[in-house]
């Protein structure tokens, strides 16, 4: 019997009763997420937003920094935040304070926040009296990374309590980057770290990336960052 | 740990296929998988059981092409394996470089009956 399709012929050259058929795809796996990104992205153009995706892993300050910027910025631009985290509304609860909006995706299971995500919590914001939208994503140096969310600017906070050789280690997220904010640099004096060899690190993995030293605690080197994200809502609103 | 949902997604494009083209069952799948994607083959093939359960998928293969992640140096034009040089150029030592492959993450293909 013929094993391949359980008929009685003997001899290999009969026509088979099951046909294999070998079919091209290339369909990108997250095709889905990438069309409701660029969903996003006509929305945030149409309505003049800038939308920065602050990426991190868990404990780099990206809370911290967010508070302080607002705090310091509210009275020159309208600002609104999505908060990203598997649970609680912690983080929330601390933008809320500061007296912008704040939306609060529990992503539960999920690693990361997911274009589709962003859009249904879009339309808890009036887009049209924002400049500024922060969505402060999963702290997780991995997943975020390959998820576009329609933003214009990812921004990675990497703290320097991390290690000097965390680009080098999750190129990813480093990849796709515009500007990486090396924070907690009130903390140098007290670490081990070459911090000139993680800012060369960075540009490594990513050569057009810009980094910014920081520390959101202190204020150090904010002002820079103030700057950087003045002029890309100037260039916004030029459109 | 995002590869459920990866697989999910996989899952669910190859079934739509399918429906669409009258496939009733699906041998194997090829897929893409850069180095730099984010996403671990291992994990994948140990989701792609609980995922294709009860789909056309069912008993499928699944075949992974891992790909290198490679860049040219924009100095030398040398190509070479970003993650091994740790993202410098052998040749030149330059760290100026373009992507040309590692961030793949593709459903490539299907074998169909």
């Amino acid at each position: 019997m013929c094993d391949t399709c359980g008929c009685g012929a003997t001899g290999r050259d009969h026509q088979h009763q099951v046909e294999h058929r070998e079919i091209e795809l290339e369909e990108k796996v997250l095709a889905k997420n990438d069309r409701l990104a660029e969903r996003n992205r006509g929305m945030f153009e149409a309505m003049n937003v800038l939308a920065v995706n602050l990426v991190s892993s868990p404990g780099s300050g990206k809370t911290t920094l967010l508070e302080r910027t607002i705090t310091d910025l509210k009275s020159e631009m309208t600002i609104g935040v999505i908060e990203g985290d598997q649970q609680t509304d912690r983080d929330a609860k601390r933008i809320e304070a500061t007296g912008v909006n704040v939306e609060q995706i529990n992503t539960l299971d999920a690693c990361h926040l997911d274009a589709h995500m962003i859009r249904h919590s879009l339309s808890k914001f009036s887009l049209a009296e924002l400049d500024v939208l922060f969505i402060e994503n999963v702290g997780n140096l991995i997943c975020p990374g390959a998820f576009d969310l329609g933003e214009d600017f990812r921004v990675v906070v990497l703290s320097i309590t991390e290690g000097e050789d965390k680009p080098l280690k999750y190129p990813g997220i480093f990849l796709d980057s515009q500007l990486v904010l090396l924070n907690k640099m009130d903390l140098a004096g007290f670490l081990e770290v070459d911090t000139d060899q993680c800012l060369s690190f960075v540009n490594r993995v990513n050569p057009t990336s810009q980094t910014l030293s920081v520390s959101a605690k202190t204020g150090e080197g904010m002002a820079l960052w103030y700057d950087w994200l003045r002029q890309k809502v100037a260039k916004k609103n030029e459109r | 740990m995002h590869e459920l949902g990866i697989m999910q997604n996989i899952v669910n494009t190859v079934q739509n296929y399918a429906k669409e083209n009258d496939i009733n069952k699906v041998s194997t799948v090829i897929l893409e998988i850069g180095r730099i994607s984010g996403v671990v083959p291992q994990a994948l093939e140990f989701c792609f059981d609980v995922c294709s359960n009860g789909t056309v998928l069912e008993g499928a293969k699944l075949e992974i092409d891992n790909v290198a992640a490679v860049g040219r140096c924009k100095k030398c034009n040398a190509e070479f394996d970003l993650i091994k040089n740790n993202f410098c150029c052998p040749t030149c030592g330059r760290a100026d470089w373009e992507m040309l492959s590692g961030r793949e993450l593709i459903i490539k293909g299907l074998e169909v009956i």
